[in-house]
């Protein structure tokens, strides 16, 4: 990329989102497009019937979960299913819980591979997630397993009232079943809270979409430069939302100086807790070796979730398959 | 004159094609994607071709044998001149001059070894091995892109001089010699596609294969064999762990049980045949079945990718020949028989990875509080709900199962009658389970239901996919699902083809209807069903697409082609896929092997 681009990328874009397409102080990607991760949908309503409140930190999270199984609902949908790549659900719930329990410079080893993946914090995490899931009547699951849910089918038990609550990211609002109403204020509407943090900061976990350039022509310059911009983000934001018939259009972005009247409630909820948030964090197992992150991270995840191995058992396997040098 | 023109122009069309389109050369005028019309690519080949023609042509206009070789040289020279100044930067080497001398007189004397082999002056093959050598020695051992634009010259003028020295020794061909060129050469210009085709697909990709499988995960340094046994030394290719609960596994018990059970048939019927060991209807199930359960109890307990793919093999290649042949058979000469047989022919058609995706909805297991969308597990809980149901459906099914168990006693009855012991064992067996049947439906219940700690009724669906290892099972079903119908129609074929005499001449000999099939069927048809196997061996061993959609390999399910295709394309370690690949390779290898020696056995 050349001069032009990279310095509209810099001035477009937070330094905490520009980072992730820099290597050795090299800017090579745009960020063109920003999924959030940190979320978690409910409904409203449907936690004011039952006397539920949104809760604000891990340990109120673990209450409300426990409360609710109490009372014979049923607190979760969790599907790690996805065909091929069967795990990564898991994987974001480790990498958000890393995030919020240890802080983003455990993190940031962890996925450089600077502590090793058995670290018995990463154990610990991964336990904590397990824990939440393996208690009695917390996950609505298929056939009684969360890694034979596929992810897409939770948007319906929730509208449903079969789980109360769903941890998937930003994109996940067109996985929900036609006609769901979004954060407009009626009692079937589907709404986030922000995923809560343990330390009372405000971590999130993110991921993206980047942009690279294949050679260096003028005109390959130029369409770099405008897909880092505001601009572009609107006019995308406004052709999708069209595309879309005026729902939601699955577009977000974090580029600064856009127009927020563009965008919809839900929408302007996930950029507030982008605007707020710190630290953020790209999606860990995107950045570690397809080995680990595209691979074994999902597997042995997926196994540990399935109950065939321990905690310890899964993150020694994956230490082991991180790939030399 | 015209076939040196020829010869040249072609020869420096194609070194020219080399030279530049490995961009060794600097660039020919603006960069642009054509220079005229003809696009920028073709112009140095199209110069160098021009170039070279010309010059053999002009070398064959002259005779005597002192001016020849000067022209010539001069020629090359030129040319190697031309070269060597547009050797672009990246490529001027840095001449190591050890390796310059070595590689140039060790390829001088291997020349000179062949050429006095062939009984040719030995002076012609050393210039061409020195040649050859010194652009081995000065460009491949050399540092690229350190160099000068003079190391380039000496590097691309000695050789050409040395090759225009060689060349210039040849007299022009006289009309003797230019037959025998003309007769030699037919063979090989009629060869040469067909071996370039194979070659550029086959041998080269073949050979790199073998050699990336050596080098590390980014083919950079040498690590051997290390790919190789880290495939079998890793617990997720090859874990023999828990070999021993094989022997403690409840397959292996009932296996061991049937097995015994069917040898005492035999013996039992060892009269009926004046055979030591009669085969056929009332031993061969039971066999097979204390067989299947045997292997399958080593291969549930035996773990890893490789043990995945030889279940794989075993599995479907005895199933989908078994079940085929089972069809032919049994729909030779009867009613409906082609439009039976199309109906199992089918899923032919229908491609692997749209089986899979068929067969996953199949599978799909869903909340135990919610309809069940897969058909599988909507049958088997439909099953459990039926038995524990009180409504008349419970009671048709109730009354189908006790009909069907009478119906066995009846038969059973009749046998005892007739006094045709052979088949009673068998009788005795299946009414014995469908009795169990009926007392457990009518009884505890029988499918997919559970009794949750509250006392209710739930769901209770079969994780068909994610359930390890009888998930490996499931998949193999739907590849015989599709394999089942090749077995038939092949097998079919091959039963219509057996000799109605030899048939009816037994039946005058008093064979019954099992002896005519496993004493003359069978003996008939053994070739066929041995290609039958051996197509399937190859096919399965190589099974991809199903693991890839349904599982892609996690839940213990993965194969080593999918393992070979996720090392090399997920995760970019071309060493290890490289080095599954030629497992895999050499595996199927022993088998092609045999395939080939019967089609030549066949054919001679």
């Amino acid at each position: 990329m050349g001069d032009t681009a990279a310095a509209a990328t810099a001035a477009n874009w937070a330094p905490s989102w520009t980072v992730f397409g820099k290597v050795d102080g090299v800017q090579y990607g745009v960020p063109v497009k920003t999924d959030l991760k940190s979320l978690v949908w409910y409904q409203p309503q449907r936690f004011a019937d039952a006397g539920y409140e949104v809760p604000t930190t891990w340990d109120d999270l673990v209450k409300l979960s426990n409360q609710m199984i109490a009372d014979g609902n049923t607190p979760w949908c969790v599907g790690i299913e996805s065909g091929q790549a069967t795990g990564w659900p898991f994987t974001d719930w480790v990498e958000d819980l890393m995030l919020r329990k240890y802080g983003a410079d455990v993190y940031d080893q962890w996925v450089s591979h600077e502590i090793p993946f058995n670290d018995p914090r990463v154990v610990e995490v991964f336990n904590m997630v397990g824990d939440l899931w393996n208690t009695d009547g917390a996950v609505f699951a298929s056939g009684g397993s969360i890694a034979a849910t596929a992810f897409q089918d939770n948007g319906q038990p929730l509208v449903d009232g079969d789980c109360f609550m769903h941890r998937q990211a930003s994109f996940y609002a067109a996985f929900f079943p036609d006609g769901t109403k979004f954060a407009d204020g009626s009692p079937e509407a589907v709404d986030v809270f922000y995923f809560p943090a343990i330390k009372g900061d405000k971590p999130v976990l993110g991921a993206g979409t980047l942009a690279a350039g294949f050679n260096d022509k003028p005109a390959t310059e130029a369409v770099l430069e405008y897909m880092s911009t505001a601009a572009y983000a609107e006019a995308r934001q406004n052709a999708q939302t069209a595309l879309k018939g005026g729902g939601l259009s699955g577009f977000l972005s974090a580029a600064k100086g856009q127009d927020m009247s563009i965008y919809q409630p839900l929408e302007k909820s996930f950029i507030d807790i982008l605007a707020s948030a710190d630290p953020v964090r790209f999606d860990g197992s995107d950045l570690m070796p397809a080995d680990v992150g595209a691979g074994t991270f999902w597997s042995e995840g997926t196994s540990f979730v399935n109950g065939d191995e321990t905690a310890q058992q899964a993150a020694d396997k994956i230490e082991a398959s991180w790939p030399a040098g | 004159m015209r076939f040196n023109t020829i010869a040249g122009a072609s020869a420096g069309f194609i070194l020219m094609v080399v030279l530049d389109g490995n961009g060794l050369l600097l660039p020919l005028g603006p960069n642009s994607d054509t220079i005229g019309t003809i696009p920028a690519f073709l112009w140095t080949p199209l110069i160098g071709a021009v170039v070279f023609g010309a010059l053999a042509g002009f070398l064959s206009t002259v005779d005597g044998s002192a001016r020849r070789r000067l022209v010539s040289v001069v020629m090359f020279g030129v040319i190697g001149v031309a070269i060597g100044l547009l050797i672009d930067n990246p490529y001027q080497p840095s001449f190591g001059y050890g390796a310059l001398g070595g590689w140039t007189i060790g390829l001088a004397a291997t020349g000179a070894v062949v050429s006095g082999l062939r009984h040719r002056p030995a002076v012609n093959g050393a210039a061409v091995g020195a040649a050859i050598g010194w652009i081995v020695g000065g460009f491949g051992a050399a540092t690229l892109g350190t160099g000068s634009m003079f190391e380039a010259l000496i590097g691309v003028v000695v050789p050409a001089l040395l090759l225009g020295w060689r060349f210039g020794r040849t007299g022009n061909a006289d009309v003797v010699s230019r037959g025998r060129i003309d007769a030699g050469s037919r063979a090989f210009i009629f060869l040469t596609p067909a071996l370039a085709f194979v070659a550029v697909t086959l041998v080269i990709p073949t050979v790199r294969t073998v050699y990336l499988s050596l080098l590390d995960r980014r083919s950079v340094n040498f690590v051997w064999f290390e790919n190789y046994s880290s495939v079998f030394s890793g617990s997720d290719s090859l874990d023999l762990s828990n070999w021993a609960q094989i022997f403690t596994s409840r397959l292996f018990f009932i296996g061991i049980a049937i097995l015994a059970f069917s040898l005492a048939i035999a013996w039992a019927n060892r009269h009926g045949s004046g055979q030591a060991f009669e085969l056929g209807g009332p031993v061969i199930a039971p066999f097979t079945v204390a067989v299947v359960l045997l292997v399958f109890a080593a291969f549930t307990v035996l773990r890893g990718t490789i043990i995945n793919n030889l279940w794989w093999v075993f599995t479907v290649t005895a199933a989908s020949t078994a079940l085929g042949l089972a069809i032919a058979v049994l729909a030779d000469r009867a009613k409906l028989e082609s439009i039976a047989k199309s109906i199992i022919f089918m899923p032919m058609a229908v491609s692997l990875v749209g089986a899979s995706i068929i067969w996953r909805f199949m599978y799909v297991a869903r909340n135990e509080n919610k309809p069940q969308t897969g058909v599988i597990n909507w049958l088997w809980v439909g099953l459990g709900r039926l038995s524990t149901g009180s409504g008349r459906p419970t009671f048709i099914i109730a009354g189908l199962i006790a009909v069907s168990g009478l119906g066995l006693v009846v038969m059973l009855a009749r046998a005892l009658v007739r006094r045709r012991y052979k088949t009673v064992p068998m009788m005795v067996v299946l009414s014995a389970g469908i009795g169990w049947l009926f007392l457990r439906y009518v009884g505890s219940g029988v499918g997919g239901i559970r009794t949750n700690s509250a006392g209710v009724l739930k769901a209770k669906p079969i994780l068909f996919v994610q359930e390890p290892p009888f998930n490996n099972f499931w998949l193999m079903v739907i590849l015989i699902w599709i394999e089942t119908g090749f077995a038939m129609v092949i097998l079919s074929a091959a039963i219509k083809a057996v000799p109605s005499e030899l048939i009816e001449a037994a039946k005058v000999d008093g064979a019954d209807e099992s002896q005519v099939f496993w004493r003359i069927t069978m003996p008939q048809i053994a070739t066929t069903i041995g290609v039958v196997v051996v197509t399937l061996v190859v096919l399965v061993m190589k099974v991809f697409d199903i693991v890839k959609v349904v599982t892609n390999g996690q839940f213990g399910t993965q194969v080593l082609a999918n393992d070979m295709f996720n090392s090399a394309f997920s995760n970019f370690n071309t060493g290890r896929g490289a080095a599954l690949a030629v497992i895999l390779f050499l595996s199927v290898l022993p088998v092609m092997v045999i395939n080939i020696r019967r089609m030549q056995k066949g054919a001679a």
